[in-house]
């Protein structure tokens, strides 16, 4: 009626999964304390801004974005269209009206005329699809989007939690 | 409320310095700020960025100044 295991077996197995969890915890640690890092440094830079000191609050920030460009480098997701800083974004914005890099008339050829825009595999979200980011990750797009407050950390949380997030998802948040 | 915490609450508001309460704001806000900090460079030092942290230890003692 009921199937004996062997107990090395479940020794072993055990063993295992405990080496696995020990591997893994000073990895853990060190992304928890990277999100940390991240999390203080933001609050830090956006405090002493609203209260006036803005010449502190550029140091911190210069730091955060050291220390964020140092840990995540710079965005990699391979789209002409996606602007580089969110200074580019602006001026994209005030020149071409949208925050992309890339002029909104289409050059369409004769082949891709029943195609929507939708369907056009070099879109802005198309290129992020099936893409996953770390929340430490999402942290720095949000401050790389001077989204970095308090309250719009929180408010990121609140909607998509603290793990792993789709990069659809994020970019949506940013209003892209 | 009974009437005699009520007087006492509105003595209290009359009583209320606009100035002193934005000193006490303000000086929570730096208290936020300087714990934010401190916690970010010992953070800082436990992943070995010395000089990202001592970058920050130098803000946090011109802040401290300040309070």
């Amino acid at each position: 009626m009921f199937v004996k295991k062997s107990c090395v077996d479940e020794i072993a197995s055990s063993l295992e999964e405990n080496m696995s969890i020990l591997a893994s915890e000073p990895e853990q640690r060190a992304k928890e304390r990277r999100e940390k890092i991240i999390s203080c440094l933001s609050i830090a830079s956006n405090v002493l801004d609203q209260i006036g000191l803005e010449k502190e609050a550029t140091v911190v920030a210069n730091i955060l974005r050291k220390f964020a460009d140092k840990e995540f480098g710079e965005v990699t997701i391979n789209d002409p269209a996606m602007p580089h800083s969110s200074e580019e974004a602006l001026k994209n914005l005030k020149e071409n009206g949208w925050v992309f890099s890339i002029s909104d008339v289409k050059t369409k050829d004769k082949s891709d005329e029943n195609n929507t825009q939708d369907e056009d595999p070099n879109t802005y979200s198309e290129s992020a699809k099936g893409q996953s980011i770390s929340h430490e990750r999402a942290l720095h797009e949000l401050h790389k989007h001077n989204l970095g407050d308090v309250e719009n950390i929180l408010e990121f949380e609140n909607e998509h939690g603290t793990g792993d997030h789709a990069a659809e998802d994020v970019l949506a948040w940013l209003g892209y | 409320m009974k009437n005699n915490e009520f007087d006492l609450a509105l003595e209290m508001a009359k009583n209320l310095d606009a100035k002193k309460i934005e000193k006490v704001a303000h000086g929570n806000k730096l208290s936020v700020a300087l714990a934010c900090l401190n916690e970010a460079a010992d953070l800082l030092d436990n992943l070995k960025e010395f000089a990202s942290s001592e970058e920050l230890t130098k803000v946090i003692e011109k802040i401290a100044e300040l309070k």
